[in-house]
């Protein structure tokens, strides 16, 4: 085995497989676990005594059918299966669309036939997604009765099923697009938390790995049988290769935590959408959060390719402070300034969505420096384009390729030496000197 | 062969070392003599390639120094150099496969060696748990775990009782058997009066005595005579030639400028009553060492 393969198999092995690790991750998955389940945890604590909704039905379809007595036993036998929904019909006479009035209702629906396809308006006034869901069951019963009214009994045995999907539209009191963001906005917060934090504990390990080697003077003996170089890269790469692994395993916690959300515990009894679920967690209307859904996974993705570029811009220029450093103390207050950095970062990124379309913001999505944690929150809060995105990205990588071909000759220069002069003295004198190398 | 060829380094105004010229042959001792910051430790590092010489070359079997060569060095740096939180097994596992060794190998050498030196329950024990000397012996064993070529030792006795001292000077002697070119620094020169076929004396970068320890000796001109008898100091310093006069609890020494000025304090002596020693004996190498160090001192 090369010394290379050997070095980083080394420090991977440090990170990844210790007793710190197993416990970290045990702790990461049932944390993950339990927040995906809250539902199931709910409803195995709910008595079953959810306050009852109204909603105000206006029949205009003009068969001749009881339409909320019909709308009434489809939803009795709904109600046993999904525990926390409870809801209730009365009958209005009319509805105008300009001008609703709710009442006690949570929602008005307005039955209209066309020939014999039921078409339905929903308009909601915070209707719960739960409730809305055994609605939306009830009425497709409805709509069976309504397209059965005017047939024969032998009309009905030469078309024996029928499977037209229900024809209806949702009417919000909220502006749809806002809410959207604001949703993305949140979750974008969420997500730069984590960021943030696999980031911070990745430069973290490859400066304390490189300050534990030095401030034993230990790096004598290693450097003495491999190059600067090959050192560096090796503290890198597994420290980089530690944050791949670690955002894999939260990512896998976090389907194997949605499976059992879903469907071996399956509050929903599998009737119930994701959009569905956390629109009954957020009190959200399943469109917008369908909406959320679609937009995540270039969010996501965009949140993945930052973390691993950034991650390897912050470890870069992590690894070379740490070679500056003589000992752990002097490495805490090199690295201080540098943590400053990424904490302002991090606060745009919590920040972003109070902020709105900031110009600082924007700014700060394409500096290296702040990029890897701002850029996926501004994507998601509506700040920055994809096109905004592709640019900042390629900044990203540019800054990091450079990076690397500047410091590495700085990290060769500083890795043996003992130096104690101040701050912005020390990195002066070792940028002169990896020129004189 | 070793061979160091007008080395000069530079750190930006400061010469640490300057036209350092030596050459070691396989089955040889080197010694490096000189005071703290004098360059002895910037001269190790310039032969195992870990600094660049400003000018000049080290050559080893006849090329320069590079990584290729590194797994037929050993090297026992000046302070601990342990990785405190790893095992003793753990640590020489980590440095041997660094210097090229496979698993089994290197656990088949540490154990060898852990016996050799009395510290086989050890194997499992963290680092920091030891104690220095016993650290100190974990050192020695992973630079030599890879049976080097060149063995380069920077103050390896230090901490170090005197029967331990024994144990590594009868290592370093084995190395030498095997014809492994050896070359350490040292504080304490009797060790290298004891074991070295030469030596270089640094002071300030500069190479101020350099030879094999017998001709050094035979050049320096200074000799002691050893003396217990009932003799009067202000006598002993009156003779021409006699540059010092040192009493101890048990004998006299009396310092002459040359070894022809003993026959002149020989003529006191006889003259005085119980005498039962005179002995004229060459300079130590201590006193050759301070006496050249403190001659650049002034020149400085």
């Amino acid at each position: 085995m090369s010394k290379f393969k050997y070095l980083l198999k080394y420090g991977i092995k440090r990170r990844i497989g210790t007793k710190a690790f197993y416990i970290a991750n045990i702790v990461i998955f049932i944390a993950l676990l339990a927040l995906m389940n809250i539902p199931n945890i709910v409803a195995f604590f709910d008595d079953g005594e959810a306050s009852k909704e109204i909603v105000y039905v206006v029949d205009d379809t003009q068969k001749g059918l009881e339409s909320i007595e019909i709308l009434d036993q489809s939803t009795q036998a709904l109600l046993s299966m999904i525990p926390g929904a409870n809801v209730s019909f009365e009958p209005q006479a009319t509805v105008d669309p300009n001008n609703l009035s709710f009442g006690a209702s949570k929602a008005i629906i307005h039955l209209t036939a066309n020939v014999d396809i039921l078409v339905v308006d929903i308009y909601k006034n915070g209707l719960d997604t739960l409730n809305e869901t055994v609605l939306l069951q009830a009425l497709s019963v409805l709509k069976v009765q309504v397209w059965a009214a005017d047939k024969t009994p032998a009309e009905l045995e030469l078309i024996s099923d029928f499977n037209q999907p229900l024809v209806y539209e949702i009417h919000t009191q909220e502006d749809d697009h806002t809410t959207r963001d604001l949703i993305l906005s949140a979750i974008s917060v969420f997500v730069a938390i984590p960021i943030f934090i696999m980031l911070i504990l990745s430069v973290q390990f490859v400066g304390v790995d490189i300050i534990e080697e030095k401030s034993t003077k230990a790096i004598e003996f290693v450097m003495s049988t491999v190059p600067p170089q090959t050192h560096f890269m090796t503290k890198i790469l597994a420290s980089f290769i530690f944050l791949i692994v670690q955002s894999g395993l939260i990512f896998i916690y976090g389907i194997i935590a949605g499976f059992v959300s879903t469907t071996v515990l399956g509050a929903t009894n599998g009737q119930m959408s994701i959009s569905e679920l956390i629109g009954m967690l957020t009190e959200t209307d399943s469109n917008i959060i369908s909406s959320v859904l679609n937009a995540l996974p270039m969010a996501l993705f965009i949140t993945l390719i930052f973390m691993i570029v950034g991650g390897l811009f912050f470890m870069i220029f992590m690894a070379t402070l740490a070679s500056m450093s003589t000992s752990m103390e002097d490495f805490q207050s090199f690295q201080s300034p540098f943590m400053f950095t990424m904490l302002i970062g991090f606060y745009a990124s919590i920040f972003s969505m109070y902020m709105g379309d900031s110009i600082v913001l924007k700014i700060l999505g394409y500096i290296p420096l702040f990029s890897p944690i701002v850029v996926p929150t501004l994507y998601m809060s509506g700040v920055l384009g994809v096109v905004d995105v592709i640019i900042s990205f390629v900044i990203l990588i540019g800054s990091t390729v450079g990076m690397y071909y500047l410091l590495a000759p700085v990290y060769k220069a500083s890795i043996l030496s003992y130096d104690q002069s101040p701050f912005f003295q020390r990195i002066k004198k070792m940028f002169k000197r990896s020129k004189a190398i | 062969m070793l061979e160091v060829n007008h080395v000069k380094k530079n750190y930006g105004s400061l010469t640490a070392v300057n036209d350092l010229s030596f050459s070691i042959q396989p089955g040889e001792i080197f010694g490096l003599l000189g005071t703290n910051g004098a360059g002895k430790t910037t001269t190790f590092k310039m032969i195992l390639g870990l600094l660049e010489p400003t000018e000049g070359n080290i050559r080893f079997h006849g090329k320069k120094i590079s990584y290729d060569d590194v797994d037929q060095i050993g090297y026992m740096i000046e302070e601990r150099s342990l990785l405190v939180k790893l095992s003793v097994k753990e640590l020489v596992l980590h440095y041997g496969a660094l210097k090229g060794l496979d698993k089994d190998t290197i656990l088949e050498r540490l154990n060898y060696w852990l016996k050799r030196f009395n510290i086989e329950s050890y194997l499992d024990k963290k680092i920091k748990e030891l104690s220095k000397g016993n650290q100190q012996k974990i050192q020695f064993i992973t630079a030599i775990i890879n049976n080097p070529k060149l063995l380069v030792l920077d103050e390896p006795f230090s901490g170090l009782d005197p029967i331990n001292t024994n144990k590594f000077v009868e290592v370093i002697r084995d190395f030498q058997q095997k014809g492994t070119m050896i070359i350490f620094s040292t504080h304490q020169i009797d060790h290298v009066e004891s074991f070295c076929e030469q030596l270089i004396v640094l002071e300030k970068g500069i190479p101020v005595l350099q030879g094999k320890i017998s001709d050094i000796k035979k050049d320096f001109k200074r000799h002691n005579i050893r003396l217990i008898g009932e003799v009067e100091e202000a006598k002993l310093r009156s003779i021409e030639g006699v540059l010092d006069v040192i009493i101890q609890p048990n004998e006299w020494i009396v310092k002459i400028a040359d070894e022809s000025f003993s026959e002149a304090v020989f003529n006191y002596v006889k003259t005085c009553k119980n005498i039962r020693k005179f002995d004229v004996e060459q300079a130590t190498l201590s006193e050759i060492f301070i006496e050249k160090v403190g001659e650049t001192y002034e020149q400085v």
